[in-house]
């Protein structure tokens, strides 16, 4: 029995991931690179799958035919809701934090 | 090169649960075969397994597995320094001592809160049981074949005043019996009824558990 996956993106790679499929279905090697190029962040293999495992669960993403051994996968509506709810969190919270900066 | 590679990623996917691996094994094998496999790449993978482990595997692999690499370092550390008795003695009774029961009844109170309806938490800690002690045949096979000496001691005995040469194991009974190699072979199996009655039980504790929250919430 799969444990009860949490409410939001609850670590970075979860984000990550949404943020590489949001312009359009990839496999694993190609999100890794993504994140890489537009992030700057170096996920681990494992690290990665644990979070697409999470991310599968949860519905936001969904695995498509496979291409040879590598199965890419597609960001959900409920995906992209969720990962467009997080980002503007994270821009309130950026614009606040930074307009606070510079009052200070 | 690539064959060590192969084997190596083959070896490190083992540590995923058989269900996450049949789901995402064969990508994630691609891209490590596509990847240098350096310490940290496989820390990240051997972290992200035990993750999984914790998570989807079964709970009899998850106790079983570290009771029997405990298992394997005392009967190590026992050939290894075989007249430091008593501590690096092998109870040939295990079933009286708590380290036998308390994982049985673990592993079958995990089995069920994991999956109440269709665990089965005696069979779950008889698997359990029978992981931890297979090397407790392999010693008799060993002592049968000529490799391993066996020397049996009860309480009052004094490692001391055993001698002996090449490899041997110091065993320990309470009654203080002379240790036949067949009884030791098949203790394992003897001991399956016992574990099962330890998971029974540790199943019993968990639904009882399961019944008192349920009856919480609906209040």
């Amino acid at each position: 029995m799969a444990r009860k996956p949490q409410a939001g993106p609850a670590s970075d790679p979860e984000l990550l991931i949404l943020s590489s499929l949001a312009n359009g279905a990839k496999h694993g090697y190609a999100i890794l690179s993504d994140i890489e190029t537009f992030s700057g962040a170096r996920l681990g293999a494992g690290t990665l799958y644990t979070a697409i495992t999470r991310l599968v669960e949860k519905r936001w993403i969904v695995p498509e035919a496979p291409s040879g051994r590598q199965r890419p996968y597609r960001i959900t509506a409920a995906g992209a809701a969720c990962l467009e709810q997080q980002l503007r969190d994270m821009r309130r919270v950026a614009t606040i934090g930074l307009g606070r900066l510079r009052l200070a | 090169m690539n064959a060590i590679k192969r084997w190596t990623v083959s070896v490190i996917l083992r540590l995923y649960p058989a269900s996450w691996r049949r789901e995402y094994g064969e990508e994630l094998a691609g891209i490590l075969m596509d990847k240098r496999l350096g310490p940290a790449a496989l820390l990240d993978v051997v972290r992200s397994a035990t993750g999984q482990q914790l998570r989807i595997g079964e709970p009899w692999q998850i106790l079983g597995t570290p009771l029997l690499v405990l298992n394997l370092a005392i009967i190590a550390w026992n050939i290894l320094n075989p007249w430091t008795y008593p501590d690096s003695t092998l109870d040939v009774s295990p079933t009286q001592r708590l380290l036998f029961w308390l994982p049985a009844l673990c592993v079958g109170c995990w089995t069920v809160l994991r999956n109440p309806e269709q665990g089965h938490p005696g069979r779950a800690a008889m698997k359990s049981a029978l992981l931890t002690s297979w090397p407790v045949s392999l010693i008799a096979v060993l002592a049968a074949i000529g490799i391993l000496s066996v020397v049996t001691l009860g309480p009052g005995d004094l490692s001391g005043t055993v001698t002996h040469h090449g490899l041997t194991i110091t065993l320990y009974d309470r009654l203080g019996r002379p240790t036949h190699l067949f009884p030791l072979f098949v203790l394992p199996i003897f001991n399956l009824p016992f574990a099962a009655v330890g998971g029974c039980v540790g199943g019993l504790l968990a639904r009882m558990w399961l019944r008192i929250t349920s009856a919480k919430m609906v209040k």
